[in-house]
């Protein structure tokens, strides 16, 4: 579905993504572990559009997006959920959610589907027409989840969604994402916390200083000495 | 911008006399040039000639400011502005005093200084007024500063126009005697230079560098952001004020007018084009934005073009100056010299030559 | 004339002026809120829009349809400002950007006076802005009241636009977070597009009561008002909408009460003390006084 060809992105003079490869295939949870500055941000906002490679290539069923805009993203079906949220804190929750479906022309759908966001998270329900700034750290997250599911992406891209929460909301935040993958949405995450990425992940990739330097069945991962070292404490 | 500073020195190191033939080869420039035109040249072109020195002390005075500290000023022109009244109503021969400005208080009535200590006190009435509105303005941050300090030039305004017993009020200022020669326009213009030159390398210049890349990294080696940025107020405030107190002195009548978006709109582009930050690119900005605006003001009053009459086009030349000005910030914005030097010591030096001999022949 | 008249009748002044104000404020601070652009030629699409009308009346036009259309060519201009000069620099330090508007009031002016002249000339206002009524002891001129309904009819609508439609709530969105809103699929030259044709069709109706108001319009009309819509905004907490709003009308009564309250010679001193102002406000409130705060200290 997506795949990523030794692609090199810099900032300026610093070279950022030292050219990385990998794919996603339709249907799996795949995804990115790595350290602080890994580069794990910078392959996200490279695949959305905010950056583009200098090198290599991006293709998304077979076409190459790497010279499109973010906006463009969002009409192939591919949707980022932002590192640190970034919910819109001056606007409703619900309208919110209506900015994450700002392109779609069919308002049954978007009907629908913001009624499946609120049945996902009830407690978003509830506050409606709060402003996104007065919502806990959790309930912001789950907005920003929310906001992403809006455009019905068949791609969606993870950003550190446990960021911050508690360990209570970490797990109800990663449920969604298995019940997501459930109802056939392709996934790739990217977690600090590789532990519990791992556990519900198909596949992962461990990319360190720019650079994909392992990738596996998450299983094989988990258990993969220099994973269980680096990434998983033991 | 600064790796002119860090980059190698490819060459070896001058000597302390090809440093002084670096130093001495554009002033003798400029005296030749001078005496040239003092002697052999138009009314006209000794006056550009004299406009020129007044812009190259104005604009070097505000890169001193707006290039070394990162923040930028809109209102530098109010201080030329009082630089300027101050001098003139100080130098202005009694007589004309009891008949331009009968409404003088009396201490400043009887009295009729010299052009020299006018001048001095001008400048140094533009640094007063700089230091106690720089006190809350500069604690500000970006663009801010540049709203504040465009309050204060409207307000210089509104007071010139007000202060009638002082100024006229917005009537011709006139009667100021014309002290001011082309020597005393280059002299202050070389003192403007070698002051810029100075800050830019006293530990204060360079702490001043250090907080306009990284605010943070310079408060962390202890650098005062406040208090640099006062001393650098102070003293291109200074300099700005003597170059009003000369202007004035050239121009002989004016109005509060003079001082205003114009004025300060024409300082900016000679700064952006020269490149913030840099002295040689103050005086290069200066040059080419006078010459360019004196052909582009020839030009407008209509000319024929082989059978095509251009008919005249007053106030084509401000456009087109406008739209290089726009074409520069978003082509270059860094300014021709992009804050660099232009070191004339290097022509001195053998082994510039050969190294750039050298790279010709690859 | 009694204690109560005289406060009825600054009132009206001062709701009138600052209902110009507000009318100028919107459009800085939208264009503001998304690029952190401090447009300075604003204030020339007021003079833009009132020569268009003054044509147009010279030709015979009735007056609603000249101003309709004189409205319209303000908001083209506007749009046309950004696409030529600000979105090439878009993204740019912010006072590169500053400078840039700079250049663009330079242009705009210069062009009307090698077009229309620098001299001023009669602003042809028909009755219903150019008559004085007097109610009891007041004396209203109709101009101040139309401006006052006009622009309450016109905050009405605007504020419909950016609380109920996807635009308007698009263009909120970019304001507070541009990646954000990129990432939504919001076409963010399209909102951009649309804060500067509103602002500048809003900039458009000021002109043209401006112009009816002082009875002429110049090719530096529009100096003046934009560096007091701009005090506004800052007063607001620049960027937002309500705050442009609120800083206008605050920045009138502040103009009508320091008239009031200055004695005789010094009033004229006025706007150094609305300017003064604006330095207090950045010092104390930078972010204004509806604006959250988040100083940014040296």
């Amino acid at each position: 579905m997506l795949r990523l060809e030794n692609v090199e992105v810099f900032y300026g003079n610093i070279r950022a993504l030292k050219g990385v490869s990998f794919s996603v295939r339709e249907g799996e949870l795949v995804t990115l572990i790595g350290s602080n500055g890994a580069g794990k941000s910078t392959t996200l906002n490279t695949i959305v559009g905010l950056l583009h490679p200098r090198q290599g290539a991006i293709l998304y069923e077979d076409e190459p997006i790497h010279r499109l805009s973010p906006f463009q993203m969002i009409q192939r079906g591919i949707s980022l959920c932002p590192e640190g949220r970034r919910i819109f804190g001056n606007l409703t929750v619900d309208d919110n959610l209506r900015m994450g479906a700002i392109q779609r022309r069919d308002p049954e759908g978007v009907r629908q589907d913001r009624e499946w966001v609120y049945a996902l998270f009830p407690v978003l329900a509830e506050r409606l027409h709060q402003l996104g700034g007065t919502l806990s750290g959790g309930e912001q997250q789950m907005l920003a989840i929310g906001r992403s599911l809006m455009s019905r992406p068949r791609l969606l891209l993870m950003d550190e969604p446990s960021l911050g929460l508690a360990p209570v909301l970490v797990q109800t935040i990663f449920q969604t994402l298995q019940q997501l993958k459930a109802q056939g949405t392709t996934i790739l995450l990217v977690e600090q916390n590789a532990h519990q990425a791992l556990e519900i992940a198909d596949r992962g990739y461990i990319l360190e200083t720019g650079r994909i330097i392992l990738g596996d069945a998450a299983a094989t991962l988990r258990t993969n000495k220099l994973v269980v070292q680096s990434y998983l404490g033991g | 911008m600064d790796d002119s500073l860090s980059r190698p020195v490819s060459v070896a190191q001058p000597t302390t006399w090809q440093r002084y033939a670096g130093v001495a080869t554009p002033l003798l420039l400029l005296l030749l040039v001078t005496l040239y035109i003092q002697g052999a040249s138009s009314a006209y072109i000794q006056r550009v000639w004299i406009i020129l020195g007044l812009d190259i002390i104005l604009v070097a005075s505000l890169n001193l400011f707006n290039g070394f500290t990162g923040v930028f000023s809109l209102g530098h022109v109010g201080f030329m502005a009082i630089g300027a009244y101050v001098s003139a109503i100080l130098t202005l021969p009694l007589e004309k005093k009891a008949i331009n400005l009968p409404d003088l208080p009396a201490w400043l009535a009887h009295i009729q200084l010299g052009f020299f200590p006018a001048i001095l006190i001008g400048g140094l009435a533009a640094t007063l007024v700089a230091l106690a509105i720089g006190r809350p303005v500069l604690r500000l941050s970006g663009h801010y500063v540049a709203v504040a300090t465009l309050a204060f030039l409207v307000i210089v305004r509104v007071i010139l126009i007000n202060a009638t017993p002082y100024t006229r009020g917005s009537r011709t200022f006139s009667g100021t005697p014309a002290y001011t020669t082309v020597w005393w326009v280059y002299g202050w213009a070389l003192v403007t230079i070698y002051v810029a030159w100075r800050v830019l390398r006293s530990p204060y210049g360079r702490a001043m560098l250090a907080q306009r890349e990284d605010r943070a990294a310079a408060r962390s080696v202890g650098v005062r952001v406040l208090r640099s940025r006062m001393w650098a107020f102070g003293i291109s405030a200074f300099l700005t004020g003597v170059a009003g107190a000369l202007w004035g002195h050239y121009i002989l009548s004016f109005s509060p007018n003079a001082f205003y978006f114009a004025e300060t709109f024409s300082i900016i582009t000679m700064l952006v084009v020269g490149g913030m930050g840099s002295i040689s690119g103050s005086v290069i900005g200066a040059i080419l934005v006078v010459l360019l605006s004196e052909v582009l003001r020839n030009l407008e009053g209509g000319f024929s073009l082989g059978v095509v009459q251009i008919p005249p086009l007053y106030g084509m030349s401000q456009i087109l100056m406008a739209i290089l000005f726009i074409g520069i910030l978003i082509f270059r914005r860094e300014g021709l010299l992009g804050g660099r030097e232009i070191d004339l010591t290097k022509l001195f030096v053998v082994d510039y030559w050969r190294s750039v001999f050298r790279r010709k022949e690859v | 004339m009694s204690f109560f008249e005289y406060g009825v009748q600054q009132l009206i002044n001062a709701l009138s002026i600052g209902s110009l104000y507000a009318l100028m404020a919107i459009g800085l601070a939208m264009v503001f809120g998304i690029l952190r652009l401090i447009n300075f030629a604003h204030g020339d699409l007021m003079m833009v829009a009132s020569y268009t009308a003054l044509f147009l009346l010279i030709d015979g036009f009735p007056f609603l349809g000249a101003a309709i259309v004189a409205v319209v060519v303000a908001a083209i201009a506007g749009l046309a400002m950004e696409r030529v000069a600000y979105r090439p620099i878009r993204g740019a330090p912010d006072v590169a950007m500053l400078l840039t508007s700079f250049a663009v009031t330079i242009v705009l002016e210069n062009v009307a006076v090698l077009t229309v002249g620098a001299r001023s000339r009669a602003f042809p206002a028909p009755p219903f802005l150019s008559t004085v009524f007097t109610l009891g002891n007041l004396t209203v001129s109709s101009v101040n009241v139309v401006a006052i309904v006009t622009t309450a009819i016109l905050l009405v609508l605007l504020t419909f636009f950016v609380r109920r439609t996807d635009t308007g709530i698009s263009m909120r969105a970019a304001a507070e977070d541009l990646v954000a809103a990129q990432l939504m699929g919001i076409n963010i030259n399209r909102v951009i597009a649309y804060a500067f044709a509103i602002g500048s069709g809003l900039a458009g109706v000021a002109g043209l009561l401006w112009a009816a108001k002082v009875g002429k319009v110049d090719p530096f009309m529009g100096f003046s008002p934009v560096l007091k819509a701009f005090i506004a905004a800052v007063i607001g907490g620049f960027g937002t909408i309500p705050g442009a709003v609120v800083g206008g009308y605050v920045l009138g009564f502040l103009e009508i009460f320091l008239q009031g309250i200055l004695p005789g010679q010094s009033s004229a001193y006025r706007d150094a003390f609305v300017f003064g102002i604006l330095i207090l406000v950045l010092l104390i409130r930078p972010n204004g006084i509806l604006g959250v705060q988040e100083r940014e200290e040296i």
